[in-house]
């Protein structure tokens, strides 16, 4: 298996509902047992299940990451992001009109807690990717993602900034920039991907998308995130291989609303059940192209993050 | 675990290597030793030798993946007489689980205490140590909020009631608090305490009480919360239920709803306790002064008969009928105030501010000293 091989290297989930429905059923008890302290784990526990039933070219993916860290992370960004947030929003208040509690009717320290928050909200997902990534093994190698992510979270929050203005217009904008951001430092078993540098969002679709948005009630949304995908995909590289996303914005749209009605009806319980709806939709429309030469993979030595995503949980944007 | 004298169980086949530093898997022998598992090439290289404590199951199944502490080497078992050897030589997982789920216990426990302390200790504390300024500040916040563009009442009524909030605060030792009164012009019968010594009647509590005792019942009450600083402990209390919310949140991920509820049941448990310590003191201001409890138990059952049945675990009082109980054994000497200046009252509503405008300032706010 030391030789490259040719057309396509496939991906396949394996996973089963109904075995993923019984981790989810324990974890739900021990959680509450636990007063939520357990979640960590349980969060644990489904990310391995999905990357141990995901075979990329016959070899199975592999979590390490591991409870511990993401409590830690989590018991971090409490005590360095979130209280010190919190008493400066008193403390601006206070400094600005006398009255700490002023944000109880919209004063100034709301305003600034705001911004900040949105901020950080980029470095989050930044760290956050870097994470998983960084705890995600293949054929013992293990990916990462380069940098501190200050630069991507800089991004996020300047070109939100003109999304807002205008009503939203502007996104492709944004994630065309967030992308060039984020994908070029990545380094899937230690090889770095390479987007094109003429790669921009499909700003044709997204102008009939924003259009249709209120008719549809944002329906045009998944047939927008469909196309960006495809040509992020096409402008993609890992080594010699080159992605190919198969995904039409109908079938974006069928696996939205049914993560949506399965969150809805369950209370938010059967969530990994969503979760796991989506990553047999990406291993299915995900396609890697070329040759596959398992020698250009070598070990990275970049850093490795030590505690988990609790930025990113407080600010609640996960993914898995 | 076999005995030394056994010979390590190999497989000439049937298992492959990554070595961690590139992709390419190696065909290998593996020799299930009595101290450590061997990994030689085909050539009898070792490549590996992973002593049986540090050997680590990632996956057990379709084949048996292995791997060293946190190394990033793997070795892959698929010949299923070589895993089923090597699984009777790995050491239990019991005892990292047991340190695991000890230190899971360790922190439920934490989180408990650290809650009883955010919801029950701290408050009492730290509500008795906000200025003064700063709680009449946010007592004129939230009073903002509430009377949400409703106008408030500012008949001759008002200085009838600010006197008997007054005689009836004259019995309370609360250290130096500046009593602030206001009645909006609201339907719904309701009286609230507020940081800061604001007191908040609607009109609609006036209108159906049948005489002034009712109304200086609930006046006393609404006094024993802010003798006890109910109010500004509930400001302090509401910080630690946002951050216990976001322990529980960002930990409890799908079952957060779950734990927000029973977040809000002891919250609600809470908030019947000091319902039942205003319950207290009122009736002991009341019985300073004078005033029966019959007027105040009559009008308690007249708003529990309106009341929109929300069962008692939900309430954040208590029980109707236990409170109307209490205060009909209360005697009184004489109404708690002359009929002419109950009629004002009755009629306070008849002159009020403009919508949105701020309440009127009272003629002489009462001071509770003690």
């Amino acid at each position: 298996m030391d030789q490259p091989s040719a057309t396509t290297v496939p991906i396949v989930n394996e996973a089963s509902y109904g075995r993923l429905f019984g981790i989810i059923c324990g974890n739900l008890v021990l959680t509450l047992v636990t007063l939520g302290i357990y979640g960590f784990w349980a969060r644990v526990r489904v990310r391995r299940y999905l990357w141990a039933t995901t075979r990329i070219a016959g070899e199975p993916l592999e979590y390490t990451g591991t409870g511990g860290e993401l409590l830690r992370g989590a018991l971090v960004t409490l005590v360095l992001v979130v209280v010190p947030l919190v008493l400066l929003q008193f403390a601006v208040d206070y400094l600005a009109v006398g009255d700490p509690f002023a944000s109880e009717q919209g004063g100034p320290g709301q305003l600034v807690i705001l911004v900040i928050v949105t901020f950080l909200a980029g470095l989050a997902i930044f760290r956050a990717t870097r994470y998983r990534f960084g705890r995600s093994h293949w054929m013992g190698m293990r990916s990462t993602v380069r940098g501190e992510g200050w630069r991507y979270a800089a991004l996020s929050f300047v070109h939100l900034a003109h999304v807002i203005l205008t009503l939203g217009l502007t996104k492709p904008a944004r994630d065309g920039a967030l992308a060039r951001a984020l994908y070029p430092r990545m380094l899937p078993a230690g090889v770095p991907l390479t987007l094109d540098d003429d790669f921009r969002a499909p700003w044709g679709r997204w102008l009939v998308c924003w259009l249709l948005l209120l008719p549809t009630l944002g329906a045009s949304l998944s047939w927008y995130d469909a196309a960006f995908y495809r040509r992020l995909a096409a402008r993609l590289h890992w080594d010699r291989l080159r992605a190919e996303v198969g995904a039409t914005g109908g079938q974006m749209l069928r696996l939205v609303v049914g993560n949506l009605l399965i969150i809805v009806f369950s209370l938010t319980l059967l969530t990994s059940l969503a979760s796991l709806r989506s990553w047999r939709f990406w291993c299915r429309h995900l396609r890697l192209q070329g040759e596959l030469d398992l020698r250009a993979l070598r070990q990275t030595a970049e850093s490795r993050e030590r505690t988990g995503e609790g930025l990113a949980s407080a600010l609640d944007v996960d993914a898995v | 675990m076999s005995t030394p004298s056994e010979p390590p169980a190999t497989a000439p086949a049937g298992a492959r290597f990554f070595d961690g530093e590139s992709a390419v898997p190696r065909a290998v022998r593996v020799e299930a030793g009595a101290t450590a598992l061997t990994v030689r090439d085909d050539e009898g290289r070792h490549l590996a030798i992973w002593s049986w404590p540090q050997v680590r199951v990632v996956a057990a199944r379709p084949e048996l993946r292995l791997a060293f502490g946190n190394a990033s080497p793997r070795l892959v078992i698929a010949d299923p007489a070589l895993a089923a050897a090597v699984r009777a030589r790995l050491p239990s997982a019991w005892p990292a689980r047991s340190r695991i789920a000890a230190r899971i216990a360790a922190a439920t426990l934490g989180l408990l205490i650290a809650g009883y302390g955010l919801l029950w200790l701290l408050p009492p504390v730290a509500g008795r140590w906000i200025p003064d300024a700063w709680a009449a500040s946010l007592g004129r916040a939230v009073l903002r909020g509430l009377a949400d563009d409703r106008p408030f009442c500012a008949g001759p009524g008002l200085a009838d009631l600010e006197g008997l909030g007054r005689r009836l605060a004259a019995a309370a030792a609360a250290g130096d608090l500046t009593l602030r009164l206001h009645v909006i012009r609201m339907s719904v019968p309701n009286a609230f305490a507020l940081p800061g010594g604001v007191i908040v009647m609607t009109s609609g509590l006036i209108e159906r009480a049948d005489g002034p005792d009712g109304v200086a019942g609930v006046l006393a009450h609404e006094l024993g919360h802010v003798v006890e600083r109910h109010p500004e402990q509930a400001v302090v209390g509401m910080l630690g239920v946002q951050a216990l919310s976001l322990l529980l949140s960002i930990g409890g991920g799908e079952v957060a709803t779950v734990l927000d509820a029973g977040l809000l049941l002891a919250v609600l448990r809470h908030s019947r306790e000091q319902e039942r310590a205003a319950d207290a003191i009122g009736l002991r201001l009341m019985r300073a002064e004078g005033v029966g409890g019959g007027g105040l138990a009559t009008l308690l059952r007249r708003l529990d008969g309106e009341g929109d049945g929300t069962p008692a675990l939900l309430s954040t009082h208590p029980g109707t009928a236990e409170r109307a109980e209490a205060a009909s054994t209360l005697p009184g000497r004489r109404p708690a105030m002359p009929a002419d200046a109950w009629r004002r009252v009755r009629e306070v509503c008849r002159t009020t501010t403009e919508p949105g405008a701020p309440p009127p300032s009272p003629a002489a706010p009462a001071v509770l000293s003690g």
